[in-house]
């Protein structure tokens, strides 16, 4: 997931100057999100009034295709930027809304179960790009680039990265590209697997949240799926975020070792620096809601308030996916990019089942 | 105030902004103000 900062105008300007910029880009992306929705609902009506079985497409996926249609058949006027830059931050919205929907033990429980996956993961990622990435002859710095985007949190992590230990910005171009072009594959390839493995929401959930890079498209692979398989998806997803400083963090210590990176001062200050904050708020509404602060109601509310703000993200995932751009990336990034996710995603499908199986789900 | 100090004013990252607007939700949602949300 990205930084990009909350429509990061360009100019100063007063609160409601921004607020103004980012009007368009915000009415574009509930246009796309809510034809989406539109969408799926008349398929279903048709279905329904014609006696005939279709497919039931999420508006999820819909959004996703007009906002790619827009972005690389028309491409998206200025004017649009700012606000559709916004889609992370609608993400995070809906995940800390989400939030609701789940009880601090289970949070604990799955979180638990999740973050054994994850050190798992982590750890086969990291091995399993460095191997390829040197197999490849590619340059150190975007091996670790390579190596920490597909281990955590895709976009944002080579981010919180690139700083630290000094990468040259066309790695960090190459790395994002290929989380991204990979991100936008599993979205279709993902919820196939899933069906075609006759995999159950939770475990579904956990996998896309282990395997999909960038947590807009793991929380989008996973709604394509069911609901209730997004809400596992954020889970395990945001387990995997909450890694994000210590990664970071090994890394700037191993290129600040060799004279090639950032001098780590304070690692507790670098290490919460680097923690998505967010999650904290995921925790919170979590609490509150275990407390019992909530009616039904109350709740219901505040979870399509997180459906909305998911909307909007998935609407943002499409328009900011530049295929024209992804394709110029050079081939042995790509090459080693595409292999080790694909055995990274094989190796999480097995923990997964095994996981599964040991009925710990 | 010169550019330097204007830039060194704390700000709010998107991370904390929705964790705050989220809280700031549930508060209006707990207190019965919120209105209701139709998916």
């Amino acid at each position: 997931m990205s930084d990009v900062a909350l429509g990061a105008p360009s100019r100063r300007g007063s609160i409601l100057t921004r607020g103004l910029e980012l009007l368009p880009g915000l009415a574009l992306l509930l246009a796309i999100g809510y034809a989406g929705k539109l969408t799926e609902g008349a398929i279903t009506a048709w279905g329904k009034a014609h006696a005939t079985p279709v497919p039931n497409i999420e508006y999820v996926l819909w959004a996703i295709l007009y906002g790619l249609v827009i972005a690389n058949v028309f491409g998206i006027p200025r004017i649009f930027r700012a606000g559709v830059a916004t889609y992370e931050f609608w993400l995070k919205l809906g995940i800390v809304l989400l939030g609701v929907r789940f009880l601090l033990g289970d949070v604990l429980r799955l979180g638990g179960t999740s973050l054994v996956l994850v050190a798992a993961e982590l750890a086969a990622s990291m091995l399993i790009m460095t191997w390829l990435g040197t197999r490849f002859g590619l340059r150190p710095k975007l091996v670790s680039l390579l190596a920490i985007g597909s281990s955590i949190c895709g976009v944002s992590a080579i981010i919180a990265a690139r700083g630290a230990i000094r990468a040259r910005e066309e790695d960090v171009a190459l790395a994002m590209g290929s989380i991204l072009l990979l991100g936008a594959v599993s979205l279709v390839l993902f919820p196939v697997i899933g069906h075609l493995a006759g995999m159950g929401d939770h475990a579904y959930g956990l996998w896309v949240g282990l395997a999909v890079d960038n947590t807009a498209e793991a929380t989008a692979a996973g709604a394509i799926f069911s609901d209730e398989a997004a809400r596992y998806a954020v889970l395990a997803k945001t387990t995997r975020n909450a890694t994000i400083g210590f990664v970071v963090l090994g890394y700037a210590l191993y290129w600040a070792a060799r004279g090639e990176g950032e001098r780590i001062g304070n690692k507790a200050a670098f290490l919460w620096a680097k923690f998505p904050k967010f999650v904290l708020g995921f925790l919170a509404i979590s609490l509150l809601a275990t407390l019992g602060a909530f009616s039904q109601a109350q709740s219901a509310n505040l979870a399509s308030l997180s459906r909305w703000a998911f909307l909007l993200t998935f609407a943002g995932v499409g328009l900011s996916t530049d295929l024209r751009a992804l394709q110029s990336q050079g081939w042995r990034p790509v090459a080693v990019a595409v292999s080790g996710m694909a055995a990274i995603a094989v190796l999480t499908f097995v923990a997964v089942v095994g996981v599964e199986h040991l009925g710990l789900l | 105030m010169s550019d330097a100090s204007r830039s060194s004013a704390p700000r709010l990252s998107p991370d904390w902004l929705a964790t705050l607007l989220a809280v700031a939700l549930a508060g209006l949602a707990w207190a019965g103000v919120l209105p209701p949300i139709v998916w």
